[in-house]
């Protein structure tokens, strides 16, 4: 047959045209038909890759136990004698479609054999003409019982008793004395560690064994292994394993190769919980560090200024993790001060660090009393050199002349301020051009020159509070926030004013968690 | 094989559609192989993503078995007897 899904349906009336001459019951034509429609189906969806017209053929042979079928195809090589099963899931929601084709094929097949040779991969699988009930076949698949003569196994097996328990029963619980050997034929157990809910442990599939460490130590049971599915399993009593089993020959190489494989799987799990838990600590440490930065580079003193012609205040409510926010108020000299507010863009040290960055150079070239037409581009530059990490800024300034109400705003790709004359409705301002700070050295950047008189407000932002979602993730926008302070405006001083807007937006979000910090700052000339 | 081709649209359209909860009567089915189960599993999953559940009645004891095997029965739960299945069916479909 070719590699065509349609070529599939040529196998059902193949096989039961040769039923009546080979013997098969209805049991053997379903083992047969569903192991080979599993296998043929897999390397139509697998083996040819780069796609094309590939011949596949099945062989039949008579052997002296039943049939034989060999599988022969050019396709990438797969061998699914030994590929590894995969545990299967529990739960409906997070079942994978598919991957339950190796677990057929080894329930039902009695033996089976790969090999790859002239780019070809040749699969023979085996089915024996006495399987009633299975019983034999799943023992024989086991890697532990399958070496050893039929006569020694059944004389084995018969001293052992063939258990099945439902999916969810508990087999081994912590604490318990146990004196059985389990081998796993068919279903799949898990292995809590530590609690019976416990999310960590593992799965044991068909093939492997549990129990080992109880019987060998004599000790008690040390974790709870519970059933996924509904397992068989051939339970062997310690006096059995002692004195038939392990003196079998090939049984004593085959259990220490699982116990090594148990070693290596246990060692992975406890290593990937310890890397997580020190990336855990380590990710808290950077975070507080950062948090510590922005709390002690931020003015913490009230009032803000020194001036009595102008009042400031300012507040941030973070995030959960540092959102990046900050501000800052400077009296520069007697009758000059500055107020500037902006958003680090990125969380953590680096962010922290920047800010750092960003501030110092700030308050340098304020202080310097630089043109202010100079002030961003220069601070602009020095944040594009060296900006391994690809950090920028967002950022608003504000100089004011505290003697003639000059104010000079400066806007580095930040939301526009809002203002309010006079103690009248606040509105949006314009800001000027100017793209955000430490991405393009030669951004252009413009001076906005207005006048402050006495009741004046100036209100800089960051997008914490107009972008703040609530639950229905409706954002709390530029309306809502000049509501917000027409409302709180008229009550009180600008302390009350900042802390007002703040809440507002916090109770908009209610339940929604806070993605970002809210920062407020209010400048207002007496 | 050609039956679950065939029968592929029509079944999931039946199943696909409703929110209600749903009993797949089994006991025609002689045969079934990766493609029946995943028919089987993405539209029960599909199902329950919209409230709903799927139970299998009467799957034959060959089929049964299958897909005890490929690990079915903890995720599409199998019954004999016809008025439990229905129970079992209503009991897990979120109204």
């Amino acid at each position: 047959m070719h590699n065509d899904p349609a070529e599939l349906s040529r196998l059902s009336p193949w096989l039961a045209g040769l039923q009546g001459s080979r013997g098969w019951t209805p049991s053997d034509l379903f083992r047969i038909e569903l192991s080979l429609s599993e296998v043929l189906a897999n390397i139509i969806e697998n083996a040819f890759p780069f796609g094309g017209i590939h011949e596949i053929s099945v062989g039949l042979e008579d052997t002296r136990t039943g049939s034989s079928f060999t599988v022969e195809d050019d396709g990438i090589a797969f061998d699914p004698v030994s590929e590894p099963g995969k545990p299967m899931s529990t739960r409906l929601e997070t079942a994978e479609i598919g991957g339950w084709g190796l677990h057929l094929i080894r329930h039902y097949c009695d033996r089976s054999a790969y090999e790859r040779s002239a780019d070809r991969n040749r699969l023979v699988l085996a089915f024996d003409r006495d399987v009633s009930d299975g019983k034999a076949a799943r023992l024989r698949a086991h890697p532990l019982l399958m070496k050893i003569p039929k006569a020694e196994l059944e004389e084995l097996v018969g001293r052992c008793r063939e258990v099945e328990i439902a999916p969810g029963e508990v087999l081994l619980a912590p604490g318990e004395a146990n004196d059985t050997l389990y081998f796993i034929l068919g279903g799949q157990l898990q292995v809590h560690i530590g609690s019976r809910d416990s999310g960590d442990g593992f799965a044991i599939l068909p093939g492997e064994i549990v129990g080992e460490m109880s019987i060998i130590e004599s000790k008690p049971v040390s974790a709870w292994v519970i059933a996924d599915l509904r397992t068989t399993l051939l339970a062997m009593p310690e006096q059995v394993f002692w004195e038939n089993f392990s003196t079998l020959p090939y049984a004593t190489r085959g259990l220490l190769q699982l116990l090594i494989a148990r070693v290596r799987k246990t060692d992975a799990v406890l290593q990937g919980e310890f890397a997580r838990k020190v990336h855990y600590e380590h990710i808290q440490r950077e975070l507080s560090g950062a948090a510590k930065i922005q709390a002690n580079i931020l003015p913490s003193q009230e009032p803000l200024l020194s001036s009595d012609r102008v009042r400031a205040s300012a507040l941030i409510r973070t995030a959960r993790e540092v959102g990046g926010d900050f501000f800052d108020a400077m009296t520069l000299d007697g009758h000059t001060v500055a107020v500037a507010v902006g958003d680090v863009s990125g969380k953590g040290m680096p962010a922290a660090l920047f800010m750092v960055r960003v501030i110092t150079l700030l308050r340098t070239s304020l202080r310097r009393a630089q043109p202010l037409s100079e002030i961003l581009p220069s601070l602009n530059r020095m944040l594009c050199e060296g900006n391994d990490e690809l950090m920028f800024v967002t950022l608003a300034v504000a100089v004011l002349d505290t003697d003639t109400g000059c104010l000079a705003y400066l806007n580095g790709g930040h939301n526009p301020p809002y203002l309010s004359s006079g103690g009248g409705p606040f509105r949006l301002g314009e800001a000027p051009q100017g793209p955000l700070l430490g991405v393009d050295p030669n951004a252009v950047y413009k001076v906005q020159n207005t006048v402050m008189k006495a009741g004046d407000t100036l209100v800089l932002y960051t997008d914490g509070v107009t972008e703040a979602e609530n639950s229905l993730k409706e954002q709390f926008g530029s309306a809502r926030t000049a509501a917000a302070l027409d409302l709180a405006g008229s009550k009180g001083d600008v302390k009350a004013l900042v802390g007002d807007l703040a809440e507002t937006v916090t109770r908009f979000a209610g339940d929604a968690p806070q993605s970002d910090d809210i920062t407020v700052l209010a400048l207002r000339m007496a | 094989m050609d039956a679950a081709i065939k029968l592929e649209n029509p079944f999931t359209f039946q199943v696909a559609s409703q929110k209600a909860p749903v009993v797949v009567d089994m006991s025609m089915v002689d045969f079934i192989a990766s493609i029946g189960m995943r028919l089987l599993l993405q539209n029960a999953k599909a199902l329950q993503g919209r409230g709903g559940r799927m139970v299998l009645y009467k799957p034959v004891p060959l089929v049964r078995d299958a897909l005890r095997v490929a690990g079915f029965e903890v995720l599409i739960p199998m019954y004999d007897d016809f008025d439990t299945a229905c129970e079992a069916a209503l009991a897990g479909t979120v109204a």
